[in-house]
């Protein structure tokens, strides 16, 4: 009988040798039987405020216990964690934390949250997995910051436990998956599309990379999409870009392309559209209707909340998120 | 500074007690576990 075994878990699917280690760097074929290297390993632990997923309309100014293992199934020219996302695990320095142990650390450190993040939960499937299905147990919520590169089969079975997700649009072109992120758009369009059909509470993320991502016609184009697929409702974040790991040559986004992409945006009828990575006045939200401050930010600080039972104090509208 | 014989005394007395203290023994960590992963399939 071969042993020879091909991974389902992201559109990848590495067809692993004995010995062989997947793309993502977290899985390997022992003796036939393919096994995680990263569960219950993390090699980043901390506690953030949910804002910094970022999650706008998700429990604002609450904090989230923050896990990530080394590996990714992508491999983008810009990624911000590279040291950890495209390490191996052997290469990290990890704690032992096992699932069990995860949910009683976000409950002593009174987290509301735990976030699988920094680096792309999917190649810590199994991690994530059973520390959501115990979390869930004990009244403790579930999100992710993801690439949303998974196949469908282990992404509805997520959604069970799975409260809210960020993903990263990382731009609106096969080309763009393709040359710098080493992956396809498609398989990332239908994740968004199941998440919202499965009721994860869902924001995007899009950062904005001056020359490779910042053609306004890309970004209407992404905008409309969303709203035609996802609704109106569904927060997009524009982040700015620094130089990184790969694309140190590029500089950091100009503030007239994120503004430029927020009226863009919102000009293709998406209700909260915001900026994030630099002091703008798009790090607050408004309200659609009556146009008041609702949510004023200061970075990943939340100075004011006018939202009351999930609607506008001002005007009484219905506000779309996880408030509480 | 402290002369030779300072030293030497110091040295001894620091010998003397690490002979009361407590020994940790240094343990191996034990190997990694590897968890089966949930999404594969053996290709024949």
């Amino acid at each position: 009988m071969s042993k020879i075994v091909q991974c389902e878990l992201c559109p990848n699917g590495c067809v692993l040798d004995i010995n062989q280690v997947s793309r993502c760097r977290a899985r390997i074929n022992r003796d036939g039987v393919l096994y995680s290297r990263v569960y219950g390993k993390p090699c980043a632990v901390h506690v953030d405020p949910i804002e910094k997923k970022p999650f706008f309309h998700f429990l604002p100014g609450t904090t989230a216990f923050s896990i990530a293992t080394a590996g990714c199934v992508l491999s983008c020219k810009f990624c911000q964690n590279w040291q950890i996302s495209q390490a191996s695990p052997e290469d990290t320095d990890t704690y032992d934390l096992p699932p069990d142990k995860v949910v009683k650390a976000a409950i002593a450190y009174e987290c509301k949250s735990i976030a699988y993040t920094y680096t792309e939960p999917t190649a810590f499937y199994e991690y994530m997995y059973d520390t959501a299905v115990i979390a869930k147990k004990n009244g403790i919520r579930n999100t992710m910051h993801s690439c949303g590169y998974i196949k469908e089969k282990p992404l509805r079975k997520l959604s069970k436990y799975m409260d809210a997700a960020d993903i990263d649009l990382k731009a609106f072109t096969e080309d763009f998956y393709a040359r710098i992120c080493s992956g396809s758009l498609r398989p990332v369009l239908n994740s968004l599309v199941v998440l919202k059909e499965q009721g994860v509470w869902l924001e995007i993320t899009n950062l904005v990379i001056p020359t490779l991502n910042d053609d306004m016609k890309n970004i209407r184009g992404m905008c409309r999409w969303i709203r035609r697929n996802l609704g109106p409702d569904v927060p997009l974040h524009f982040s700015r870009f620094f130089p990184n790991y790969k694309l140190n040559n590029l500089p950091p986004t100009p503030l007239e392309t994120l503004t430029e992409a927020r009226k863009t945006a919102m000009d293709a009828g998406l209700k909260f559209v915001y900026v994030g990575n630099i002091r703008h006045e798009g790090e607050s939200t408004f309200c659609p209707k009556c146009k008041k401050m609702l949510i004023e930010r200061i970075g990943y600080f939340v100075k004011q909340n006018n939202i009351t039972n999930g609607k506008c104090k001002f005007c009484n509208t219905s506000i779309s998120g996880v408030w509480s | 500074m402290i002369n030779r014989r300072e030293f030497l005394r110091l040295f001894l007395l620091g010998g003397i007690f690490s002979l009361f203290t407590k020994k940790v023994k240094a343990e191996k960590k034990p190997e990694n576990k590897l968890k089966e992963a949930m999404f594969w399939k053996r290709l024949d």
